[in-house]
Order: structure tokens, then sequence, then C-alpha cells
């Protein structure tokens, strides 16, 4: 069984979650390329007008005039999509994204296995409840054997409602649909225009022989679409990698000392998750939710991968600074992403400490008894200059 | 009572009465530290400890252009082996951080003082050998005819400091000093060495480099005096052994 669903105008629901305001205007986000912009995604009232994605700027101004134009947030749009994979993610690991719609549309596939006809209309159901409550879109879902009357399906139903297309009907039920939502490249969607071929009945009622002799090798898939089959496997999108570590504090914390030690219980906590899988993180985001209802989100894309409780502790403090926490803290979640495989080390006997660091480590001990006007390092210069004085020079340590 | 026993008696009543340091067997007070290796093994053969000894002073004497610098350099560079950290004292400020690394000394593992006077060379090199856990201490003294040792007020007694330091630890030290400056340290020496440049190498009319002689003038337990003649070019340092 094959779940799709279907969220509609995704790009403009999620930029009218952030600004209520703008709910009722016609709506274009613009996607800026090399060159120029073009229209990534609409508003319904926006197409009423003509304006789809994939219009140039000059085209979607001379049809929308009056248009509201709005740069495309890519960062809010993959926050968004993410949590909606992650909801889907709670039911199934198999979803696929269909990326030809998206961001004007979010079409999802989910592999439901051999679920039964009752059990997958319970299910789609629930996927509904939970979009709608987790990210606060409205989805619908399409039921089928395939996915592509699964798709059909999801694109007959009204938003928050599932629609189940029954084992063996599938034919019947995509025999209106209009060849437009078969996947044509524009050359065979010319060549159906001048045939005169409008619905998939039409292009089902056609004999195999013929459709093959006119589309070739895609015709296969076409003739099979349009009787309602779809053996397509759904190619699962790959989970990310990553670790979340939450509090929730009621009452909200006050003192510093205890969200000192709540840190570094959150940060052991991570490491050990991230040492049982043998993994490092790479990036970290820091969101914490104060007693006012306000929140503060910082992240931080570190250099070298982390796995140590103490670097990550340190690094938590580091997005702390830069969220200014200044009352009460309600919760407190760290976001470790962008997991890599912690490279194996040699186990040392003794805790050597690299050179530079010992040097320093030894020069802060001198400088306290000698002042550090005495110190100084090698620093690489110009590397090949023939004058042996620009390629190094002495600086003086700083002790600090 | 056999003999042995005897004797292993008298041990454990000295040790009773006046402390367990206060007798013991000759092979237990010997000190199984290999020295730092000088890149050469002849001059290596010739040294008591197989190289610089550590936990003690070495003195390397010439005149300017001998020789003597590089040899320390290349000395450092086999110090710093295994990570480990050493620490110059240019009292005469000249060194030259290309040439030393064109030597094979890792500046990153180099800390370079440049003291402003000799008395607080010594201070530091002490402090750098009681705290630093350092393998080697180079102090170039190499400033023209009178060294900075000399000018210090008293410098045995700070001599001394350095002595008792470096006993406590696992660290050597090598001392360039000129070779007409005067004899204070030769006392305080395990190792003295002599460094002359007995001949230039010619690459056809392009001077590549030079021979030097070292002569081990002191050496505590063993009284070399073999002297060993190394080849040194301008490019690369030491080039390698005669």
């Amino acid at each position: 069984m094959i779940a799709c669903v279907l969220i509609r105008d995704f790009a403009v629901s999620v930029e009218l979650q952030a600004d209520g305001a703008l709910a009722g205007v016609p709506l274009l986000l613009v996607e800026y390329g090399k060159k120029r912009g073009k229209v990534a995604a609409v508003s319904r009232e926006a197409s009423k007008l003509g304006v789809a994605p994939g219009l140039s700027l000059s085209r979607a101004r001379a049809l929308c005039p009056d248009g509201h134009f709005l740069t495309l947030d890519k960062i809010r749009q993959q926050e968004a999509l993410d949590k909606v994979l992650e909801t889907l993610w709670i039911f199934t690991n198999r979803v696929e994204v269909e990326e030809t719609a998206y961001p004007q549309s979010l079409l999802c596939y989910l592999d439901l296995g051999k679920l039964k006809e009752a059990d997958s209309q319970f299910l789609g159901e629930k996927l509904t409840q939970a979009i709608q409550t987790e990210c606060g879109l409205k989805a619908s879902v399409g039921l089928a054997a395939g996915k592509f009357p699964a798709q059909v399906a999801a694109l007959s139903s009204k938003p928050g409602k599932v629609m189940l297309v029954a084992k063996g009907v599938e034919a019947e039920f995509v025999a209106k649909s209009p060849v437009s939502l078969l996947p044509l490249s524009k050359a065979a969607a010319h060549k159906l225009d001048i045939l005169c071929i409008r619905t998939l009945q039409e292009l089902a009622s056609l004999p195999r022989t013929a459709i093959l002799a006119q589309f070739g090798r895609q015709g296969k898939l076409l003739y099979h679409l349009a009787c309602g089959q779809d053996y397509r496997p759904v190619k699962p999108r790959r989970m990310p990698q990553r670790e979340i570590v939450s509090r929730q504090f009621e009452p909200a914390l006050t003192e510093r000392a205890r969200l000192d030690v709540i840190i570094h219980h959150m940060a052991d906590e991570l490491a050990r998750r991230l040492e049982a899988r043998a993994s490092a993180l790479q990036e970290m985001r820091v969101m914490v939710q104060f007693e006012s209802g306000d929140s503060g989100t910082e992240r931080l894309y570190l250099l070298q991968p982390v796995g140590s409780a103490k670097i990550i502790a340190q690094t938590i403090y580091q997005l702390l600074e830069r969220i200014k926490v200044k009352q009460g803290v309600a919760g407190l979640e760290v976001y470790a992403a962008h997991l890599v495989p912690s490279i194996p080390r040699q186990l040392e006997l003794f805790t050597h400490k690299q050179g530079k660091l010992r040097v320093i480590d030894l020069l802060q001990v001198l400088a306290d008894r000698h002042g550090d006007d005495s110190f100084y390092e090698a620093i690489e210069g110009e590397r090949g200059s023939l004058l042996p004085e620009r390629r190094f020079r002495l600086k003086r340590m700083d002790v600090s | 009572m056999r003999k042995d026993n005897r004797w292993q008696q008298t041990l454990w009543d000295i040790q009773k009465r006046w402390g367990e340091k206060a007798i013991s067997p000759l092979h237990k007070l010997r000190k199984e530290t290999e020295g730092i290796p000088t890149g050469f093994p002849a001059l290596d053969g010739i040294l008591s400890a197989n190289g610089i000894a550590r936990n003690c002073l070495t003195e390397l004497r010439g005149t300017p252009t001998s020789g003597m610098t590089t040899l320390a350099h290349h000395i450092t560079a086999r110090a710093q082996a295994n990570e480990q950290v050493a620490a110059y004292v240019d009292l005469s400020g000249t060194l030259d951080p290309d040439f030393a690394a064109r030597c094979g000394v890792n500046l990153d593992r180099l800390l370079v003082i440049q003291p402003s006077r000799p008395a607080k060379a010594l201070e530091i090199t002490r402090d750098l050998v009681t705290v630093g856990k350092l393998r080697l201490v180079v102090i170039d003294d190499l400033i023209g005819k009178k060294s900075g040792l000399d000018r210090i007020r008293s410098p045995e007694a700070a001599l001394r400091l350095v002595e008792e330091a470096l006993h406590k630890s696992d660290c050597a030290l090598l001392f360039l000093r000129s070779a007409a400056s005067s004899a204070l340290l030769e006392p305080f020496a395990q190792t003295r060495l002599l460094v002359e440049r007995v001949a230039w190498i010619y690459h056809y009319q392009d001077v590549q480099g030079y021979q030097a002689r070292i002569t081990v003038l002191k050496d505590k337990p063993l009284a070399a005096d073999t002297p060993v003649t190394i080849d040194l070019t301008f490019e690369r340092g030491v080039e390698g052994e005669a």
C-alpha cells in the first residue's frame, strides 16, 4: 500500500505561517538564479491571475502587477520540509519526496508495506492529524496500491481528508483524470495534444503497441499509468543523521548554576549517544524557550567534528552567549546535525598534549615569573622567498 | 653466614639506621637514560651517553662559523622527536628560524627566549628545566669574544642552581660558547666539545659547505680524545658524516 501525502501551496503556507498579514494577498515567491529570477511558488490568488511557477519575473509582473513579490526563504522552507518529513518518519522510514512539485506543493509517497485497506484508512487519518498538529499544515492523503493512483487520489481529496482507492478499481478511478498528471516530457505532452488525447481513459483505450510506437520506452510507463497500474517503487529519502537532547523546566530556570549543571548533563548525554553510534557532530543548534514564551535559536557549523562532552558543552555555552539569556529558561533543546563517522584514534597511555599547546602551557608558567617580553615563536612568512629573513620571523608570544 | 648474606645484612643495617638513600649498590644508581643523538653515529659513538647526555650540561665551544650552531640545531631536531618540546635561549639574538627549519627543527615545538640580560637567561633556564618537562634547552651565548655569562655578577651560584635543577630533571642543557670566552663553565659541564672548521667543501667553484672537526675535550666517564670530522652544507644544514 502506498500513501501519497499532498500539501497544496506548501511554500506559500510556510510564508503565511511566518507572516499572517500576507493572507489573501496575491503572493509570488521568487527565486533568484545566477542570471535572472523566476517564480518559484504562487498563492491561489496569484494563480487565478495566470501566474504559475517557472515564469520569468517580467512575465509575472505583467500578469499580476499588484502581486506581492517575496524572495523565497530557502532556509525557512527547508526547515518546514524537515519538520514534515520528521512527522512522516514517525509512521515509516520509507518516504519519497517528489521534487518536481516542490516548493509549490509538497508531494510525498509513503510505502506502507502490506497494510490492509481498513488499517490504511485509519493510518491516513492519523497522518493528516499529525501534520496538522506538528506542522500546522493541511494535507490530503491518497491511498492506493501504486504511486500514481495514490497521487490522483490525493489530488482528488480535499485538504485534511483521506481517499482510499480499493484494489482492482484503480483504472476506473484514474480514467477521468487529465493526461497532464502523467510524468510527460514536453514533446510527449505536445504529441498527446496533437492527438487530442485529453484523459487517461482515452490513452488507456489505445492499443499498447500504438502507444509504444508513438512514445517509445516512455510509452510503456504511460500506458501502465493510464491503466491505473504503477509498479514504480518508493525511493526512500535518506533519513538525516541527527541527535536531539531537550529539557523542559517547570518552573522556569532562573539560577545560572542549575543551568550549568543541566547543560553538562545534556552534553554528557549527547556525547554518550554519539559514541554509541560512533559518530561526531559537525553542526549544532541550540534552542532556548524563555518563560515569557519567546524563543531564541542559534546554529553553529563546526570546522572539526566534535564528539567529546567537554567540547559539546563549550559549544552550547558559545551559542547561549549569542542568544543572550536574560530571563528564566523554560526549555532547552540541543540539536546535533550533520553527524559524521568519528575517526578512530590511537589510544594513548599518557595524555600527551600537542607540541604547540605544551609550549603555550609552559609559557604561561614562565610569564608569571619573568614577564612575557622574553618569549618568542617563529612564524612562517613568505614561503619560498629568496630572502631568508622573509621566510620566517620571530613574533613575541601572547600569553593571554 | 655467607659473604653475600653478610654484605646484604650490612646494607640493610645501614639503610635502617641512616635511611634508604644512605647507601645503594652502584648498579642501582646508574641511570639507564639514553642521550640525545647528535645525528652523527661517529660522534655518538665516542660520547659516553651515545649522544648529548641528559640531566647534565654539555658545552659546545668554537668560533663563529665553525658549525656549532648547525650542530646544535641538528641536535634540537633530534630532541624534538616524539612530540617533545625544546627551548632556545638566544642571548646573542642571532637565531635564524629559516636555517633552523632547514636543519629539521620543528618551529611549532620550539620556544625561543631572548632575555633582556644574561642573568635572566639563567633564571629562565632554571625554571625551564624545573617546570617545563623539556627534552633540550640550548643556550646560545656567542656574543663576540666576551660571552653573556661573563657579565653576570656571580655566575657560579646561578650555574649551580641550574645544575641542581638539571640533575632532578630529564632535560639536556647545551651551551654554545665562544672559543675565546672564559673557562667559567668547565667545572659544570659533563661533556665539552670543541668544534673547528677544517676545510671548505667545493662544488666546482662554488662553496657548498665545510668540514668541521669535533674534538671531545671532556667527557666524565670516558676521556675520549678522538676528533670526528663532519660535513656541513649551507642548503640543508648537516649533510652527512665523515
